[in-house]
């Protein structure tokens, strides 16, 4: 926690900030990547949406007050920034965030950054199918393995809800692939 | 596929990305970081930006009152208030004609119709401003 303290203080000095933004950026981009690519599908979009993650992570370092952990914030922000894009999707093409993501697996077989095999491309099938909510949870415990803790610090979601969402989650993911 | 349980096999996401792209990321991020860095603007710069709306408030403060002293000044009538007026009002020919003095009729008579009503009128205004 000292660590991290002292890291906050580097990315708040002028003199030491690029430093230490670059090692933020360093530290953080695969398992933000992998987040944002999880709700967001494409490979592109989730390029978009992480560029402009830690932008915003940037611009509004000056008011991190420190209450939670730099890693639940910056996870916090990135969630939002891919939530929104979604929500933009569904705005503009007057549908809702669920056929978002169904459209977005469905071109998923034809995707250049996609090497799934059979099973993985039904798991990403029956994850859609969820409500927005449990895919995100579900996403988070069982692709990233965050822990539940981690989650709730996250979504601002209590540990047992989060608990009774992933397992309901589940059981709707393994009958839906032993139904197809 | 009768027996599938998640916790069995750990399923990866079967995601990808183009070759080097995290190479490439930190520095595409800490450029356009750069470009969007909040400008700071001096203490000094932002008092004179507050001084500058405060001296133009005051003085378009001060000429409200002017202007609108300068607008009723006028007694001009607008050529649709007059034409209401002098068809939604009391005051007959004959009214007028009393409070006109001999050279005015006068006038009235010796000149073509147009100047005549727009004597007409500029009496009309001057009565129902008594």
């Amino acid at each position: 926690l000292q660590d991290e303290k002292t890291f906050i203080e580097e990315l708040l000095n002028p003199k030491t900030q690029n430093v230490a933004f670059q090692k933020l950026v360093q530290l953080y981009q695969k398992p933000l990547y992998n987040h944002i690519r999880n709700i967001v599908i494409d490979h592109d979009d989730a390029n978009d949406v992480l560029q402009n993650t830690f932008i915003k992570v940037y611009q509004y370092l000056a008011n991190f007050k420190g209450e939670s952990k730099l890693f639940s914030w910056i996870y916090r922000i990135a969630t939002n920034e891919s939530l929104t894009f979604i929500n933009n999707k569904a705005k503009k093409n007057h549908i809702s965030n669920e056929e978002v993501s169904q459209k977005a697996i469905n071109n998923l077989e034809a995707d250049v950054y996609f090497n799934g095999n059979e099973i993985q491309l039904k798991l990403q099938k029956a994850i859609a199918q969820l409500p927005e909510k449990q895919q995100l949870v579900f996403k988070m415990k069982y692709f990233e393995e965050l822990k539940y803790e981690e989650i709730s610090e996250i979504l601002g979601t209590s540990v047992g809800a989060l608990k009774a969402s992933y397992h309901l989650a589940t059981k709707k993911i393994e009958e839906f692939v032993k139904r197809n | 596929m009768n027996d599938f349980k998640l916790e069995n096999n750990k399923i990866e996401t079967g995601f990808t990305v183009p070759e080097g792209y995290f190479d490439l990321l930190s520095d595409t991020i800490l450029n356009k970081v750069s470009q969007n860095k909040p400008k700071v603007i001096p203490l000094w710069q932002r008092k004179k930006t507050i001084l500058m709306a405060v001296a133009a408030t005051v003085v378009i403060a001060i000429s409200i009152p002017i202007i609108s002293i300068y607008n009723n000044s006028t007694n001009d009538l607008s050529p649709e208030i007059e034409n209401y007026l002098s068809y939604n009002t009391n005051i007959t020919d004959a009214d007028i004609v009393e409070l006109l003095d001999d050279e005015t009729i006068e006038n009235i008579l010796l000149f073509p119709f147009r100047q005549q009503k727009k004597l007409n009128k500029n009496y009309l205004t001057t009565i129902l401003n008594k």
